[in-house]
């Protein structure tokens, strides 16, 4: 059975094998990724966040904590820079960026000393004009396929501001669950990955 | 592990399907344009979401008053556009099909709210959408309007709240300087420059309306940071927003100055302004004047202006309310100030010369005109100056030196013929030579106030402008210093009558005693001295047995003798002729040598002075030693007399008991009356146990006091 996940964010549960697309706005983004992550260090989450820069710096909140520092430093907690990840071959291919998470989830969970792992995705890098940006809505799409192999929480987040209309339509075909405005919605309409793949060939 | 609805993969449930998820993001979408509340971010969503949900592009977006905003895929050139734009000219509020070049499909759908239509967002295809992509489109078209109609009442809202608040706050700060009793002057410049920067004004003026129909500048405002120049005058006359205000006594407003006419008009277009609005500026209920504001734009300033300028006029007449109020109290109390000042002058007896002096300068600075003056009536009405001030310190007629002939329209005669206040507002309608005179000083109004002493008319005081006509209440101001200096000129008249009368009587008393003594000379002891004459020669008839006899003639003769020393005494005393035959030295050696207390007499002066003088000088030392040898039990006295700078100091100091007090014992006070008469003063240190000393000073030649008239 899936079991409960504290979400972090103004009291919000998820479950596991959940794929969240977050909406946001700017300065937005640390107030859903800095509680996501703070909740799944104090349930003993492994926590996986991708980001557009292997320094978060942008995220003082969260790291001027030493006891962040010392999860960090024993790997609990893991930035990952979207340049060694989403596009580490210098484009973006998703089957890659599928093995870069089963790898990655898989020796977390190796050792038993998480249960659970929670990652979190900037999704900037998919606004740079590289080849194979395209296929992330395909990707997101495979995800759903992936997700429930493995006890995890994926937070997809999406800057409004910066993506398209379009784009915003297909995320809400691809995530089971949106939040937004610090509600998360279930969305009914969610199109699973077969019938979505299939629609857009 | 998450279970997913086994998902029948026939075409016409994931046809249903994908509809029901588009709707579903469509909701999700308006919910995020509503929520971003930019239209910016509105129009790109709108925009970015048309491929997404209808194999379509967008071309563009309409906006109703503002024009195309294309869209960066389309296609459409500049003919194209103005095709599609005439399309749409025809097309209603719900838009419809449009032809769009090149493409085999095209539609605007409207964006617009309840309220109306905000524009149109265009879209083509090559092929047409099937129905339910069109209604997606026309739904999330719909989405976009209310969220762009929601966007600007926003935005408007927001304006509004921002607006108002910096009108709350640059009126609080104006309020605190009206409060704080700020200068007019400052709160003219603080104002004009808040509600130019407010009101997105170029200027901003302020004017005062003056009585002669002109209005002068009195504060202002330019965008470029140069001064405004103030004080400047215009006539209030033609089509402008200043005569339209003054007029009406309402707020006004001028879309262009292209019809405006008059010399604010004038002032307005050398200045570049276009447009202007003006709000009267009312002061306890009188209009006081204005406030304009002008643009230099092209647009016209906004609607309302003139009703948001209202707010601050309101305040500007508060602040010019208090400083008239806060002006009329200081000049009150200055006023006071003044009067006390020419009231002490009048009440130690000043001479009248120092209180006319007083006077005007006074009168001059509380009344704050150019010119004071205080002139004399002659009974034939010529007028003589006999005090004038400046405000700038500037010479004017030396007062007793000019005199004014009467005749003509001047105050000078006007208030000698009526006995009342007059005034004259301009000299240019006045004549006569007091009016001349005043046409050279460069004056150009007067007002002029009687001064009465008992009933009679002596003369004016007179304060003069050299701008404009003198305020309504300045007769009335004026009238409180007449009052003082005519009680003054009865003080010193009533005590110049005093002194002459007491100088009449004195001097009446010494012709008397002279009388006595040359009667007492000539009669009584010329008569005693002949019968001492006759009885020594009856005495030698007598035969010399008849000793007992002899005897008794002796003692008669003897006793004749004392009566004569004692009449000659008598008559020393009352008009001692070595005075008047040796002057004050030998007279007072006399008096020294007959006293029965030690004298060490000083006389350090040779020569005779006024026999008023000598008499006076003799009195208070005979009376000195009198009473020294009376009560003073003294060893010794000491007799100083000296002359100096036109005084005769008499001295006369004892080393007895002291305490003797001037006020007792008619001696001391006969003494200081007689002293006065002469115009002298007489004082004395008397402390018991150390002696008195008597002081008296005596002018030589000063016999009579000033005489005023």
């Amino acid at each position: 059975m899936p079991a409960t996940v504290d979400l972090g964010i103004s009291g919000l549960e998820v479950r596991t094998g959940d794929h969240i697309c977050a909406f946001y706005r700017g300065a937005e983004r640390d107030d859903i990724l800095v509680p996501f992550l703070e909740a799944g260090l104090r349930t003993g989450d492994k926590c996986i966040c991708v980001l557009d820069t292997a320094r978060p710096a942008s995220l003082p909140a969260l790291l001027d904590d030493p006891q962040v520092q010392e999860r960090l430093e024993r790997h609990q907690l893991e930035f990952i820079d979207f340049e060694s990840s989403y596009l580490a071959s210098g484009r973006f291919v998703p089957d890659r960026m599928l093995e870069f998470w089963e790898h990655n989830i898989q020796s977390a969970l190796e050792g038993g000393e998480y249960r659970m792992v929670r990652s979190a995705g900037e999704t900037h890098w998919a606004l740079r004009d590289m080849p194979g940006v395209d296929q992330l809505v395909a990707y997101e799409s495979e995800l759903n396929r992936f997700i429930p192999r493995y006890p995890q929480v994926i937070l997809c987040l999406y800057e409004i501001e910066r993506f398209s209309g379009e784009l915003i339509l297909d995320m809400l075909k691809t995530h089971p669950k949106v939040l937004l405005g610090a509600m998360v919605f279930d969305n009914p309409y969610y199109v699973e990955p077969d019938e979505f793949l299939a629609l857009r060939q | 592990v998450r279970t997913t609805t086994p998902a029948k993969l026939d075409g016409e449930n994931l046809e249903l399907r994908t509809q029901l998820s588009n709707l579903q993001g469509l909701l999700v979408l308006a919910m995020l344009m509503t929520e971003s509340g930019d239209e910016g971010q509105i129009l790109r969503l709108a925009t970015s979401s048309v491929g997404g949900l209808a194999r379509s592009r967008p071309e563009g977006v309409y906006l109703t008053g503002e024009g195309w905003r294309w869209t960066a895929g389309s296609c459409l050139q500049e003919t194209g556009r103005r095709a599609v734009e005439r399309q749409l000219a025809g097309l209603g509020s719900l838009g419809g099909a449009v032809e769009v070049p090149g493409r085999s499909w095209g539609w605007a759908y409207p964006l617009r709210s309840l309220a109306g239509g905000v524009g149109f967002l265009l879209v083509s295809a090559e092929e047409a959408p099937i129905p339910a992509e069109q209604f997606l489109l026309r739904v999330m078209a719909q989405q976009a309007g209310m969220a762009l109609a929601n966007a600007r009442l926003h935005a408007q809202e927001h304006a509004t709240a921002e607006g108002l608040s910096d009108e709350q706050a640059a009126l609080r700060r104006v309020a605190t300087l009206v409060a704080r009793g700020e200068p007019p002057s400052a709160v003219f410049a603080a104002v004009a420059e808040e509600v130019g920067r407010l009101l997105l004004a170029d200027f901003t003026f302020i004017g005062r309306s003056d009585p002669d129909g002109t209005i002068t500048n009195v504060g202002g405002w330019n965008r470029t940071g140069n001064p405004i120049e103030v004080a400047t005058r215009y006539s209030t006359s033609g089509q402008n927003v200043t005569t339209l205000v003054l007029e009406t006594g309402r707020p006004a407003r001028i879309d262009s100055y292209a019809n405006a006419s008059g010399a604010a008009a004038a002032a307005a277009r050398t200045w570049g302004a276009h447009s202007a609005a003006g709000a009267p500026i009312t002061v306890e209920g009188r209009l006081w004047g204005l406030m304009t504001v002008a643009s230099g734009g092209e647009e016209p300033l906004p609607v309302g202006t003139e009703e948001r300028l209202a707010g601050f006029t309101e305040l500007v007449g508060t602040a010019i309310a208090n400083a008239q109020a806060r002006m009329e109290l200081r000049g009150f109390a200055e006023e006071q100030a003044a009067l006390r000042r020419v009231a002490t002058l009048v009440a130690r007896a000043a001479p009248p010369e120092e209180v006319f002096a007083a006077v005007t300068a006074e009168v001059g600075r509380v009344l704050s005109t150019d010119v004071a003056g205080m002139s004399r009536y002659d009974p034939d009405g010529a007028a003589t100056v006999v005090g004038a001030w400046t405000s700038t310190g500037a010479a004017l007629p030396v007062p007793g030196s000019t005199r004014l002939s009467p005749g003509g329209r001047n105050v000078t005669t006007l208030v000698f013929e009526t006995g009342r206040p007059a005034r004259i507002d301009d000299y240019a309608d006045a004549s006569g030579p007091a009016a001349d005179l005043a046409r050279e000083e460069g004056l150009r109004a007067s007002v002029g106030v009687p001064i009465t002493v008992e009933g009679r008319l002596w003369g004016v005081v007179m304060v003069s402008s050299r701008r404009a006509p003198l305020p309504a209440d300045t007769e009335a101001r004026l009238a409180g210093f007449t009052e003082l200096v005519g009680t003054a000129l009865a003080n010193t008249e009533a005590q110049a009558a005093l002194s002459a009368s007491r100088a009449r009587i004195v001097a009446t008393a010494d012709l008397t005693r002279r009388r006595i003594e040359r009667d007492l000379h000539d009669g009584a002891q010329q008569r005693l001295v002949s019968l001492a004459l006759q009885l020594r020669a009856a005495q030698a008839a007598v035969p010399p047995e008849l000793e007992e006899f002899q005897a008794e003639l002796d003692r008669v003769a003897a006793g004749l003798t004392g009566v004569q020393d004692e009449l000659r005494e008598i008559a020393r005393g009352i008009h001692p002729a070595v005075l008047a035959e040796g002057g004050l030295g030998p007279a007072l050696r006399a008096l020294a040598r007959r006293c029965s207390v030690p004298v060490q007499l000083q006389v350090g002066m040779e020569g005779r002075l006024p026999e008023r003088v000598e008499v006076a000088a003799y009195y208070v030392v005979a009376e000195a030693l009198t009473n020294v040898a009376k009560h003073a039990g003294a060893s010794v006295v000491q007799v100083e007399v000296d002359a100096e700078d036109g005084l005769v100091r008499v001295g006369v100091r004892d080393d007895g008991v002291g305490g003797a007090d001037p006020t007792r014992g008619s001696g001391l006070v006969g003494l200081k009356d007689r002293v006065e008469a002469s115009g002298g003063t007489l004082r004395v240190e008397s402390r018991l146990g150390q002696g008195t000393r008597l002081l008296v000073e005596l002018p030589i030649d000063a016999g009579q006091p000033p005489d005023s008239t």
